[in-house]
């Protein structure tokens, strides 16, 4: 158990070098210039070209940043920085420095990602479970069908919908900015519902899967009734599939919290991250993105830990691969 | 003796695209209080859903007739509740592949205890005694620290006999055993076989054998009831076996068996396949097809006949001398199909 998870806090950190490497590489190759892309610093090189100072700005980021020398030295300098904690400074806000700016917005998009998974998690197993032991039923039919207009919307469908019913028709919830958790009914709410839509379709079928083993035949030949059957026996060993598909729902939910933070108008580091992307905000770029990736890595192995848990068979027999 | 179980005119259906499946038709069968019968047949003879449907664990699509008898009631006749109280406490069903039928993810100990925790027989402490007690009785060593085994980390043999404590730990007056040796190894078979008639006799239960082996049904029981095509075909006592059969079915079964000494020669087999139940049975006998004494009458449903005591066949045979017949006398080779001798 110590040894598998050593192993992959091991694979998480090659990784984490491969994603910076591949990261870097792809921000240099992409088109355009932070002065370029962004209006505001583009309103004053314009105006720095027209006092004759045009080349000021850009010659002093270039040599704050090493703008000039090849990308696989300017990668060294940055490996070495992140090595010594030196993250550097935002191009777009220059007092701040990234971890200062990653440690103001990034909980509250990972409170609104792990709101937003805990959420659809207990609700597509509280709607997969009651569609799977009244199986065949209006119950099961109306929960299934609820489930497959949950998959088919995305997210900010479903968020644009919830702000016109509970924000413009009715006045309930708060639609824009963060005060306080009343701010984040809408938003979590708009990120669970396509996942329960899938989530619970799935909880179902391996429900009743499940239900159908052998082995519940014997808590029946025992003497049990549908609850013991379902509760007792089988929903345990439906969760199984279940977590499996719970982890790549993580990585899409990362990317859904951007839309999200946009919509709502979240101060969250998904907005920032956005941004940083289109401007060509190097060192933001680079921060945000290996953070995204550690998130989910780390939210993996988690899974991949309750795998563990759940089943005896991984727990005593070690893991393979 | 009283007759603990008494199955009467059972018949079970299933709707199914193709057509009904004919699975039981019309099985008739007695057992008495501490006795064993045995149920014999093809896999498809209808001799596992019948018992299937003795527990009433068939899918509700099953159109189930008939009177199941057992203490003074109607198995069939009861609410699903009342069924609930008889399951695991007075009936007991062991099956076939004991790792199919444990979940993989509970304690041995945990799956122990439920037959007594469901029906409120002992607190958790006293029914974790009788699990330990259970477990060493079955034969399992060092049963504590087994206890709180999974299911994976046992042989089949010693799942097997983890599923008989569990079916007799409530203390059943009937235990069903679903073809309980088929998964296991020839060695083991033996010993759990002599482990069920051990506790029979102890708790004094009667049980209901199903198996297609003739050698365990001879065996173990007492009686043995010979189905085909959802049918008894025949009914004898288990020491008429091997000489006072009737059914051509029976002696083809009898004569298939492969032994160890003698002369070898290919093993003789009944040619054909078994009778297809889906659509509408053939008005006449079942075993018509592929039998070697096949005449005219056959093509009409034959009789039971009583050979004598406990012992009826259902066949025409008996009303002509079958003995005559053994030649191919009526144009019909009693010979397989690759030209063995039956």
């Amino acid at each position: 158990m110590l040894k598998y998870l050593v192993r992959r806090v091991l694979y998480i950190i090659v990784a984490f070098f491969i994603v910076s490497l591949v990261t870097f590489f792809l921000m240099k190759a992409a088109p355009g210039s932070f002065l370029q892309l962004n209006q505001y610093v583009g309103n004053i090189a314009a105006a720095a070209t027209s006092m004759g100072l045009d080349n000021v700005v850009a010659q002093e980021l270039a040599k704050e940043y090493h703008l000039n020398d090849p990308w696989y030295v300017q990668y060294w300098y940055y490996v070495w920085h992140f090595i010594t904690f030196h993250m550097g400074y935002s191009f777009e806000f220059p007092n701040t420095d990234t971890v200062t700016l990653i440690r103001q917005t990034f909980p509250l998009s990972l409170g609104l990602a792990f709101t937003s998974i805990a959420v659809a998690v207990v609700l597509s197993i509280a709607a997969g479970t009651l569609a799977a032991i009244r199986e065949n039923t209006w119950m099961d039919g109306t929960t299934m069908f609820v489930a497959m207009v949950g998959t088919a919307v995305p997210s900010y469908v479903v968020a644009v919908f919830l702000m016109l019913v509970f924000g413009v028709w009715f006045h309930l919830l708060p639609v824009l900015g963060y005060q306080g958790p009343r701010y984040f009914v809408l938003p979590v709410l708009s990120l669970a519902i396509p996942m329960i839509g899938s989530m619970s379709r799935y909880m179902r079928n391996s429900l009743m899967e499940s239900l159908h083993s052998e082995y519940i035949v014997t808590v029946f030949a025992k003497g049990g009734g549908l609850w013991q059957a379902a509760f007792g026996h089988a929903l345990r060993n439906s969760l199984l599939p279940f977590v499996t598909v719970v982890g790549p729902h993580l990585a899409a939910l990362m990317m859904g919290t951007v839309f999200i933070e946009q919509l709502f108008g979240l101060p969250g580091l998904a907005h920032i991250f956005t941004d940083a992307a289109s401007t060509r905000d190097y060192p933001l770029i680079m921060d945000s993105t290996l953070l995204y990736s550690v998130v989910i890595m780390v939210m993996n192995l988690i899974v991949d830990l309750v795998y563990s848990v759940l089943d005896p068979r991984i727990r005593k027999f070690g893991y393979t691969g | 003796m009283s007759v603990l179980l008494r199955i009467e005119d059972l018949y079970v259906q299933f709707g199914t695209d193709e057509g009904t499946v004919h699975a039981v038709n019309g099985l008739n069968l007695e057992l008495k209080a501490g006795g064993t019968v045995a149920i014999v047949g093809e896999s498809g003879s209808g001799k596992s859903t019948a018992m299937t449907a003795l527990m009433r664990l068939l899918p509700r699509t099953a159109r189930v007739s008939g009177h199941i008898w057992f203490d003074g009631q109607d198995l069939l006749s009861l609410s699903s509740r009342q069924v609930r109280r008889l399951r695991g406490h007075h009936i007991s069903m062991v099956f076939q592949n004991p790792m199919a039928y444990l979940n993989p993810t509970k304690t041995i100990g945990q799956q122990l205890m439920e037959p007594l925790l469901y029906h409120h027989l002992a607190t958790p402490r006293q029914a974790q005694q009788q699990a330990l007690d259970f477990l060493e009785r079955v034969g399992i060593a060092s049963a504590r620290a087994r206890f709180s085994s999974y299911p994976f980390e046992f042989s089949g043999g010693m799942l097997q006999r983890v599923m008989i404590a569990m079916g007799l730990i409530a203390g059943p007056k009937l235990l069903i055993a679903d073809e309980p040796t088929t998964a296991l190894d020839v060695t083991v078979q033996a010993e759990i076989l002599a482990l069920l008639k051990e506790l029979q006799a102890e708790h004094g239960m009667g049980m209901v054998l199903v198996t297609h082996d003739m050698a365990v049904a001879a065996q173990m029981a007492d009686e043995v009831y010979v189905m085909y095509g959802g049918m008894v075909v025949e009914h004898l006592p288990s020491h008429e076996l091997m000489k006072g059969e009737a059914h051509p079915y029976l002696r083809g079964l009898l004569r298939s068996i492969p032994r160890i000494d003698g002369r070898r020669e290919k093993l003789p087999f009944i040619a054909g396949n078994p009778v297809n139940t889906v659509g509408t049975l053939p008005h006449g006998c079942l075993f018509a097809s592929r039998c070697p004494h096949r005449r005219n009458q056959c093509s009409e449903r034959p009789p039971l006949v009583k050979l004598g005591d406990r012992h009826e066949v259902m066949c025409w045979l008996p009303y002509v001398d079958m003995e005559e017949d053994d030649d191919g006398q009526f144009g019909i080779q009693s010979v397989g199909a690759a030209g063995t001798h039956l």
